[in-house]
């Protein structure tokens, strides 16, 4: 029987789900994190980075795609036993959590910093959680529909960038690798934080409506994805010198300061207010995934208690822990190193583990 | 009940974040849209604000106030003082700083409240002041318009002349953090009863000042810059004996940047479309085309080529050959990234320069 059927998202939902989760907080700072590592290369190492999240991406499909009805929750008890499985499913809510969380705070953060400098941290986190609670309560369905509506509705952003090129000095670009391929190659691991999100696949496997699909629509999503990197990356390092790049910490806006309409002089306002659709597309799979996992831990099927707690868990810290720029950054660059594991390293142990077991399995019922 | 309550409380939470808790009266609000620096004998800043003011009591819509203070952010504190509602900056639209300033600190850590307070717009023009700024910010503009308007003004429609530099502060901040290029701004001087525009000038990469230069050097400063592709802009050529021909000029280069004998080498081809404004001495245009056209062209390369010398000269690159040595000879570059004007200074510049007429206007 259908676990899950009466949750189907299509393709579609399926690719800017994911594309959706990758786009995020990282996107202002890229081509400040890049540009101190890479230089003006860094769009070659961008370019790396989609070579392994696709790599990763394609097994996370292949895992799934041996037990098509299971999400990563109903999987690893079925290979670990129950409870080391559950262990492992419990660190992995653990890591969605703690994103979830970490998205929020970045984007209120940011939104204070450049928008609301005056008003309290607290009351705008619990404003963008009612929001993201009224959407993360809902099933798959909806929230594919809402990734699909996200994307109709900031995809007139990403060509507004295009405003800097009035100002760009393209002899930046040359020579390419200018310092040979080793700062490109180091700068590939902070191209893991972007392209975060495909681990949804986890997730979404089981409720895709054509399984068939599913190596294209991940392929699709992480070229999407790509493509917008590429386009800020470029632009960034066209637009700035290579080191006053560095001087900013959130250069994808500075580049926005640059439009300047005759009735409207801080662009970047308007710009960031459409982005928070776009930063709560990040948080809520992330929310979704944790809740879910907690729910199916405990064997319910509705995910709305779980989510309640962990909102008014989630506010109760945030009323008490307000974290500064440096500590955001600390925690942000860790969240960025636990990604590599749970996005990379583990799909990589576990399809590694699957094909051992299922030799052993062989051998002893042959 | 249950539908109400999230729409209850919603409105509940969006209450306190309404304007309410902390108003900000236009009336009371001072606008700064001029901010003016120079520097004082006891190593102190002279500050002086241009503001605007709403409050429909005041015949006087523009108020100037100076102060004395170590630092910009310092004296708007003085000025916050002085005054009877918030002072904001983040409508500063120039930003005039004095030539003593401008020759002896490095003024970038001076503006840098500038950037760090994400409020704040970024688009306002620097201007290097010629003499006291003092003269410049008590000057009343005969027609009434607002002094820091009416300063953005004339230095947007010299721009369109290309008769000077315009760089905004932003731009201000790449040039300075840029090592292949260094700034330009405008520069602005008080004379009888005017405020005109001199020319452009010229920074080091420390933000001191080095040289000027004037109207015309700047149209072809602006020509190397590539920033007179889209624009027409005049030029006057003086005709030994005879008066002097004005043209529109176009223009367009390529640059070949290679690396001989330890010395950078740039070869720069223009091209130059001109159309031909005024002749102050007769002709016939167009039976003697070719001899204007030559006339033309040996001014305007002898002139362009007088320009590269007096840059190479005083080590100030405003053009950003730098840029070029960076994308064509990384390795050499490299070597000299920290000190790129000094390497200018060695570099050859080799300039050719062609002019094709395109139009004689309306009368032979």
């Amino acid at each position: 029987m259908k676990k899950y059927a009466y949750n189907e998202i299509t393709t579609k939902q399926f690719i800017f789900f994911i594309y959706k989760t990758q786009i995020g907080v990282g996107i202002l700072t890229m081509p400040r994190t890049l540009g101190e590592a890479a230089g003006t290369d860094a769009w070659i190492s961008i370019l790396f980075g989609y070579v392994i999240a696709l790599a990763a991406s394609c097994l996370i499909i292949l895992i799934m795609s041996k037990h098509p009805e299971d999400t990563l929750y109903d999987l690893l008890p079925r290979y670990f036993g129950k409870w080391i499985g559950n262990g492992l499913s419990l660190i992995f809510i653990l890591y969605c959590a703690i994103a979830a969380g970490l998205a929020i705070l970045s984007s209120v953060f940011i939104e204070r910093m450049w928008i609301v400098p005056d008003s309290s941290a607290f009351l705008l986190i619990v404003l963008f959680m009612i929001p993201v609670y009224t959407v993360t309560r809902n099933g798959l369905r909806v929230l594919g529909r809402y990734a699909e509506f996200v994307y109709l509705g900031t995809v007139w952003m990403y060509p507004l960038l295009l405003f800097s090129l009035k100002e760009s000095h393209w002899l930046n670009l040359l020579p390419i690798a200018k310092d040979g391929w080793v700062p490109i190659v180091s700068a590939v691991k902070l191209t893991v934080l972007p392209f975060l999100g495909f681990e949804m696949a986890f997730i979404l496997y089981p409720f895709l409506q054509n399984k068939k699909a599913a190596y294209k629509g991940i392929i699709i999503a992480n070229s999407i994805s790509l493509a917008v990197y590429l386009l800020i990356e470029i632009l960034a390092s066209i637009f700035f010198s290579p080191t006053e790049v560095t001087e900013y910490f959130w250069p994808t806006l500075i580049l926005l300061k640059r439009i300047e309409l005759p009735f409207i002089e801080r662009f970047e306002i308007v710009f960031l207010s459409f982005y928070f659709l776009v930063l709560s597309m990040t948080v809520i799979p992330y929310l979704f995934t944790a809740v879910f996992g907690t729910s199916q831990l405990m064997g319910k099927q509705d995910h709305r208690v779980h989510l309640r707690w962990y909102t008014g868990i989630f506010l109760l810290i945030a009323f008490f822990y307000n974290p500064s720029y440096t500590s955001l950054d600390r925690l942000l660059t860790a969240w960025g190193k636990y990604g590599i594991f749970f996005a990379y390293a583990f799909p990589v142990c576990l399809w590694g583990y699957i094909a051992v077991f299922q030799w052993f399995k062989r051998r002893r019922f042959p | 009940m249950k539908k109400w309550l999230p729409a209850a409380l919603s409105f509940l939470l969006l209450l306190p974040l309404t304007a309410c808790g902390k108003q900000n009266y236009l009336e009371r609000t001072n606008i700064v849209l001029g901010i003016a620096i120079d520097r004082t004998d006891k190593d102190q800043l002279l500050v002086i604000d241009n503001q605007v003011l709403f409050s429909t009591a005041l015949k006087e819509k523009s108020i100037t106030s100076s102060t004395k203070a170590p630092s910009v952010r310092a004296a708007r504190e003085n000025l916050n003082a002085m005054s009877r509602g918030s002072v904001t900056g983040s409508k500063l639209q120039v930003l005039l700083l004095g030539k003593r300033l401008l020759q002896e600190k490095d003024v970038m850590p001076l503006i840098d409240v500038v950037f760090r307070d994400a409020k704040n717009a970024t688009n306002a023009r620097v201007i290097a002041v010629d003499d006291s700024i003092e003269e410049i910010m008590s000057f009343m503009p005969r027609d009434k318009t607002h002094l820091s308007v009416y300063l953005s003004d004339l230095v947007d429609n010299a721009y369109d002349k290309r008769s000077i530099a315009r760089t905004e502060i932003k731009q201000f901040h790449y040039q300075y953090f840029e090592e292949g290029i260094t700034p330009a701004i405008t520069q602005l001087k008080k004379s009888k009863n005017e405020i005109i525009v001199t020319g452009t000038a010229l920074l080091n990469n420390k933000a001191t000042y080095i040289v000027s230069l004037d109207r015309k050097e700047s149209v072809l400063l602006q020509a190397l810059q590539e920033n007179v592709e889209s624009a027409s802009v005049p030029y006057t050529i003086p005709v030994a004996g005879k008066g002097q021909v004005s043209i529109d000029l176009r223009s367009k280069q390529k640059v070949k940047t290679s690396f001989v004998r330890g010395k950078f080498r740039f070869d720069i081809q223009m091209k130059i479309s001109a159309s031909l404004l005024e002749r102050t001495f007769t002709m016939n245009a167009e039976k003697q085309v070719d001899e204007i056209t030559k006339m033309v062209q040996a001014q305007l390369l002898h002139d362009a080529r007088a320009l590269v010398k007096k840059l190479q000269d005083h080590h100030v690159d405003p053009v950003g050959f730098g840029l070029h040595a960076r994308a064509f000879e990384y390795s050499h570059w490299k070597k000299v990234q920290d000190h790129w004007p000094d390497a200018f200074a060695d570099a050859d510049v080799h300039l050719t320069l062609d002019v094709e007429m395109k139009g004689l206007g309306a009368v032979k």
